[in-house]
């Protein structure tokens, strides 16, 4: 006992001398986050979904939740050349789940849940005498296209080196997607015994990302890309509940993916447009666990523009991408559980049913769930007016449609509905908004006779209250 | 029985004198503290002296207000590591003796009166000690000579501020030296000082979507308000002469969604007129090396970022041209810098950076110094279209929030404003006081000259009145609420 108060104080004693000897080494404390809560009723999405909305039957019942996410992000910036940047996410759907440890839990009466999800840790640091910046760890990835790709909330462990050259900033990326260990216990299609372990290291998903953004001048920007896919996890995981859609890229193939991109945006005259276009090409050497050796031919684009029109902005986006049997790939998450890893709604418009919207935190279905429409394809577009009433209260309201890209048997047609939506958002304090909103979508022959007993289904419909706050 | 008698009172009365040699008392002198890692230095320290002494008064010691009668001097350190604080303190005596060091740590601010109880109770054990073992000795004279003292102890004179020791009570400007105007209506942000008519002085003051043109004489005088739509926002208001008239024009800078519409406005004396529309640049006016105001510009880029450099506006025909362009260090833009010449004639940089820390730049960009406390503080902000780095729900990255101005006078101040409170998280800012303070280049640091009293409100913006020496600052008194709009005061200082 003696000996560890000694050690103790020694400890102590010691803490102290550095922690004094070092006060040039004070850190900067940064907090950011998001706080938003939303009560929905809606006759396809109920609490908790995430994925395709399985549009099959007449869906008369209205159900109704409450969730609320907090996302917090912490900085502990050294100085302005090393920063640790840090960010956690506590969901909860109210009602659901109190004293059990899990994401997503603790909104039942008691509450008391670790509900604790790590977003990020990464180290964010400038190489000394260069301009080029480094972050290293499990941050955000993001593509330049909108997220068709991959991004617009994706989480990855891996790193991106940037630098600016004159107007035109580079970056190089890495990104290690999956590292798998074990076939599934119960799943597996190709041949491998289930419950199979194998070393790390081998069955892994990379990325490679090579971007390129120039500020031509203060009203135009460009950029090319090269990304790169590898997949070689060729064994399934417990997440594939099934085998794959048809067309599509998943767990079970052996796949190489290049992707090349340009972008462009620009001010012209009173509207600002920008597109982009993705071509893929790449090898697929085992698809759904049996050798295939078909190649990769595929595309992507996009053409958005806005408009000051009277006392608002006027939008329009019109979004394609390709189906069938040169069906689009991109970035799902593949060994942990089926979400997509590519909000691309952006792309589409202000949308809330046919595609994921801003507004969702834990609830994550629409109709169009990842930019490549399960191998589908999507063809779409939308228009849009967005005003200030006053300089609190913002009113939007939107209109979109969209159609699968290649005919599927068993539709009558590729059209898959109109959505209507509308939004009223008052900013009662800087950073807290509440609003609400609501959506609701007339649902095209894609779908028709595919209700109960080869009736029609119900058309979607979604109304939402909400608050956000940033800060 | 009498012996042991005689030896008991013998050694009780050597006991009672050695006790009654200290007055029962350690007369001690707290020097003060040194604060580092906190923002409001000078006001912690006083308020870490005032806690110490009151704390350490007591049965064996007794705090002095003058050094030159104490036995022992108390001198403390206050340090903030993230979270963590130590206080540490030393007790010595005149002759240089450490008699006690002691510390408290802690980890949160809540912790740090308690602590500086404890730190009292640590001191005052080991001079109780002190006093029982060494005894001074002759204690009927040294009670003599420090009577008077003593005695002057209430109505003692403070000396003369000398060589690095300078009194806060010294660099702080008399509040009474000041003008504040009637309540103004509306959460405002941004001020501006124009010519004068009549001997009244112009100002011109921005709402988000107001621009009050105002005359200052007894009172502020409204001469117009114009108002604007609820889908621009007005971002800074400047004044400067650019067509040489005589009169400083109204240079406002104004975003409408992702673009700048800034205007120009010309002052008449009973109204304000248009003269410039849609010119797509954050604008500024800056006395550049002490020197004479001008306008500066920058543009927006495609993200909503300041793009390209910063140039000079000068007045072309009808129309407005840049020239001279300035290079900038590092993270540096229209809002956050000023320039400064010593006395050889060296070009500085000063800047606010990314983290509100002021600092100063050789002409070749290299870094030279850098402050301990943060300066500057707004809330004025704009938004710019979401990188696409961040998730469509949280957009905490497309706030872009403009400095405070740092002026420089035409004999080498430096001045900047300093905003405090207690609620500044990521970009959700509740500043709720404010304090200007004036530095000078010595050579190797800022040192500072003076500092403003502090006030308890927000500063929203401030000009520098060279021709009167006088701060006008634009203080916000109460919030904008979900009710109420909120209010303003035009605040005077005099700076000589």
């Amino acid at each position: 006992m003696k000996v560890s108060k000694k050690i103790l104080t020694i400890a102590a004693a010691g803490a102290l001398t550095v922690a004094t000897a070092l006060p040039a080494f004070a850190l900067e404390n940064e907090f950011h986050g998001f706080v938003g809560l939303r009560a929905a009723n809606s006759n396809y999405v109920t609490a908790g979904a995430f994925g395709q909305i399985p549009i099959t039957g007449d869906s008369k019942t209205t159900y109704n939740w409450i969730e609320q996410r907090a996302r917090l992000f912490y900085t502990a910036k050294a100085n302005d050349n090393l920063k640790l940047v840090t960010g956690f996410e506590l969901d909860s759907i109210w009602g659901k789940d109190s004293y059990t440890n899990g994401r997503n839990e603790g909104g039942a009466l008691g509450a008391d849940t670790v509900n604790l999800e790590t977003k990020w840790v990464y180290l964010d640091f400038n190489v000394p005498s260069t301009k080029v910046n480094v972050k290293a760890g499990i941050q955000g990835l993001n593509d330049a296209y909108k997220s068709v790709f991959v991004g617009g909330g994706a989480d990855a462990a891996g790193v991106l080196m940037s630098s600016p050259m004159g107007p035109t900033t580079l970056s190089l990326g890495w990104f290690r997607l999956d590292d798998r260990s074990a076939t599934a216990a119960a799943f597996n299609n190709n041949g491998t015994a289930a419950g199979v372990t194998f070393s790390n290291g081998k069955k892994t998903r990379d990325l490679l990302l090579l971007d390129a953004k120039c500020n031509a001048t203060k009203d135009m920007t460009f950029g090319a890309s090269y990304y790169f896919l590898n997949n070689d996890n060729s064994q399934a995981t417990s997440a594939q509940a099934g085998p794959l859609e048809p067309n599509t890229v998943g767990a079970p193939s052996d796949y190489t993916a290049h992707v090349l991109g340009l972008n462009a945006a620009a001010k012209l005259g009173p509207a600002t447009v920008d597109g982009f276009f993705l071509y893929e090409f790449g090898t697929i050497d085992t698809y759904n666990g049996n050798a295939l050796k078909s190649h990769l031919n595929s595309f992507a684009a996009n053409l958005a523009g806005k408009m000051a029109v009277g006392p608002g902005t006027a939008k329009v986006s019109a979004l394609y991408v390709n189906g069938g049997t040169n069906a689009f790939v991109d970035i799902n998450n593949e060994t942990s559980a089926a979400y997509s890893e590519n909000n691309f709604g952006n792309a589409l418009g202000d949308v809330l049913l046919l595609a994921r919207n801003p507004f969702l935190t834990q609830t994550e279905s629409a109709i169009i769930y990842d930019a490549g429409n399960n191998g589908m394809g999507v063809i779409g577009g939308s228009v849009g007016y967005e005003a200030n009433v006053t300089s609190k209260l913002v009113a939007k309201a939107n209109a979109a449609f969209a159609a699968v890209a290649k005919s599927q048997t068993g539709h009558d047609s590729k059209y898959q509905g109109t959505e209507l939506n509308a939004d009223l958002g008052y900013k009662m304090y800087d950073g807290l908004t509440v609003g609400v909103n609501g959506a609701y979508v007339v649902l095209g022959d894609f779908y028709k006779g595919l209700g109960t007993g080869g009736s029609d289904p119900a058309n979607p419909y979604i109304t939402q209250v909400y608050a956000k706050y940033v800060f | 029985m009498k012996r042991i008698l005689y030896h008991v009172i013998v050694s009780a009365t050597i006991l009672l004198c050695a006790q009654m040699s200290w007055g029962g008392q350690v007369k001690t002198y707290v020097s003060g503290f040194s604060v580092t890692g906190y923002q409001s230095k000078d006001e912690l320290a006083a308020a870490l002296r005032t806690l110490l002494m009151s704390r350490m008064s007591g049965n064996s010691v007794q705090v002095v207000d003058n050094p030159a009668g104490a036995d022992v001097t108390v001198s403390g350190s206050y340090l903030v590591i993230g979270k963590m604080f130590s206080l540490d303190a030393v007790a010595k005596k005149a002759s240089g003796e450490v008699v006690s060091r002691a510390f408290v740590q802690g980890e949160s601010q809540d912790e740090l009166i308690p602590a500086v109880g404890k730190l009292a109770r640590k001191l005052s054990d080991d001079l109780q000690k002190m006093a029982v073992a060494a005894p001074e000795p002759t204690p009927a004279i040294a009670q003599q000579e420090r009577a008077p003292e003593t005695g002057m102890a209430g109505n003692e004179v403070v000396p003369a501020p000398s060589g690095d020791i300078i009194r806060p009570a010294v660099l702080q400007k008399a509040s009474g030296s000041g003008w504040v105007s009637q309540r103004l209506e509306g959460e405002l942000s941004g001020i501006a000082i124009g010519g004068t008519r009549n001997g009244e002085r112009e100002l011109f003051v921005i709402g988000q979507q107001s621009l009050r043109y105002y005359l200052q004489g007894d009172v502020l005088r409204l001469v117009q308000e114009v108002t604007f739509p609820p889908d621009v926002k007005v971002l800074r208001v400047d004044t400067a002469d650019l067509d040489g008239d005589g009169t400083p024009e109204v240079y406002l800078t104004i975003i409408s969604g992702d673009r700048l519409v800034s205007q120009v406005w010309v002052p008449t004396g009973t109204s304000l007129k248009k003269v410039a529309d849609g010119l797509q640049y954050f604008m500024r006016a800056i006395s550049v090396n002490g020197g004479e105001k001008r306008l500066y510009a920058q543009e927006m880029a495609m993200d909503g970022g300041f793009y390209g450099n910063v140039s000079e506006v000068v007045k072309s025909g009808d129309g407005y041209m840049l020239k001279n362009p300035l290079k900038l260090p590092r993270f540096g833009n229209l809002y956050n810098f000023n320039t400064f010449t010593d006395d050889h004639g060296k070009k500085y940089v000063v800047m606010l950076n990314p983290d509100d820390y002021l600092q100063v730049f050789s002409a070749d960009g290299e870094e030279l110094w850098k402050s301990s406390d943060k300066y500057g503080g707004s809330e004025n902000y704009f938004k710019r279209p979401y990188p696409s780095s961040v998730s469509a729900a949280d957009k905490f990255g497309s706030i872009v929030f403009l400095d405070q101005r740092i002026t420089v006078t035409k004999d080498g101040e430096i001045i900047v404003p300093q905003n405090g409170g207690f609620w500044v998280l990521g970009n959700s800012r509740q500043y709720s006081k404010n304090s200007v303070y004036s530095f000078r280049w010595n050579g190797a640091a800022l040192q500072e000259e003076w500092h403003t009293t502090e006030s308890q409100n927000y500063l929203a913006d401030y000009g520098y009145d060279a021709s009167r020496h006088e701060l006008v600052g634009l203080e916000v008194v109460k919030k904008e609420g979900l009710i109420g709009n909120g209010a303003s005061v035009v605040v005077v200082k005099k700076t000589e």
